[in-house]
């Protein structure tokens, strides 16, 4: 196991294994996202509540997940990074940010658009949506921080404190809903408890935030590829790799 | 449930596919960014290699 990691970290090997992991994940995710959307728009039943409007929540909550997942997943590459000196993992962080900033974005939109009939507003300063526009301004925050350095080592150990000290936003985001008197709704899945949804209703979003996942991982194969690239920048492994793609 | 009935979703169609529509922009939007950033790194790793070769032919040739 150990070894394997030892060999993932090296950069010609994980350039070739994300080219070749890629496809494996690209295709099931569209697949699922397809299943998942007639699954959501058109097989689960309308919401006693919010009737049809409530058919957001299956490309809201995925983005709003993997906006969330994304930055973990940045954070604890950057911390490998600066704990266990691996360049690889800095180049793993620095293709998550941009991905992370869109599914953000994706995200307040989204949940913009849903607020405006359900809560009779774009926007309100709450718990969830304020901790979520922080979770925005992290993100390109850590891209500004990368951009201002010449130097990739120096722009790898700051941006990689920026994504460490904000991870402390992530739980925030979760648990907003918990800990305060919020206008957002409550969780509807949760791991501890029996999920407050309907089987009917909950079996394409399941579907629809492993899709998101998948997607995530082909996404951050061809920006990893191209990170890895920018930074082998005089490599003698290039030259074979580059014949054979 | 109609075609009618799902594209109207209750009065809500607005709110809804337009949710759904900007969510697929972001997933089109990041295939291709990634696609993108990948082929310029390909394109000027390609380049310098060229540049490298064609020095190094120099070099050997005039030496």
């Amino acid at each position: 196991m150990w070894l394997w990691f030892h060999k993932l970290s090296s950069p010609p090997y994980a350039y070739r294994t994300a080219g070749l992991v890629r496809p494996w994940l690209f295709w099931p995710a569209i697949l699922l996202m397809i299943v998942g959307a007639i699954g959501g728009l058109v097989l689960a039943p309308e919401d006693y509540q919010q009737k049809d409007a409530f058919r957001i929540i299956y490309v809201h909550v995925p983005s709003a997940s993997l906006s969330l997942m994304i930055y973990v997943v940045m954070a604890v590459a950057a911390a490998v990074g600066v704990i266990w000196r691996i360049k690889l993992a800095h180049a793993v962080a620095a293709a998550c940010a941009p991905v992370g900033a869109w599914f953000t974005v994706a995200t307040l939109a989204t949940g913009s658009i849903y607020g405006k009939p359900m809560w009779g507003t774009w926007w309100e300063w709450d718990p969830r949506l304020t901790s979520e526009l922080i979770l925005l301004f992290l993100y390109l925050g850590y891209m500004a921080l990368r951009a201002s350095f010449d130097d990739t080592q120096r722009a790898d150990r700051a941006s990689a404190i920026l994504a460490i000290v904000g991870v402390v936003n992530v739980p925030i985001v979760k648990y907003s809903v918990v800990w305060w008197n919020s206008l957002h709704q409550g969780p509807s899945i949760s791991k501890l408890a029996a999920p407050s949804i309907e089987g009917s209703m909950l079996w394409p979003l399941l579907i629809m935030m492993l899709a998101f996942i998948l997607y995530f991982g082909a996404v951050l194969c061809d920006r990893l590829r191209g990170e890895i690239l920018r930074r082998e920048r005089n490599a003698s492994w290039l030259s074979e790799s580059l014949a054979r793609s | 449930m109609n075609l009618r009935d799902v594209l109207d979703m209750g009065d809500y169609g607005v709110y809804v596919w337009s949710c759904y529509g900007l969510v697929l922009a972001v997933l089109v939007l990041n295939v291709w960014l990634g696609r993108r950033s990948l082929a310029e790194q390909v394109l000027s790793a390609q380049r310098r290699l060229k540049i490298a070769d064609s020095l190094n032919s120099e070099s050997s040739s005039s030496s």
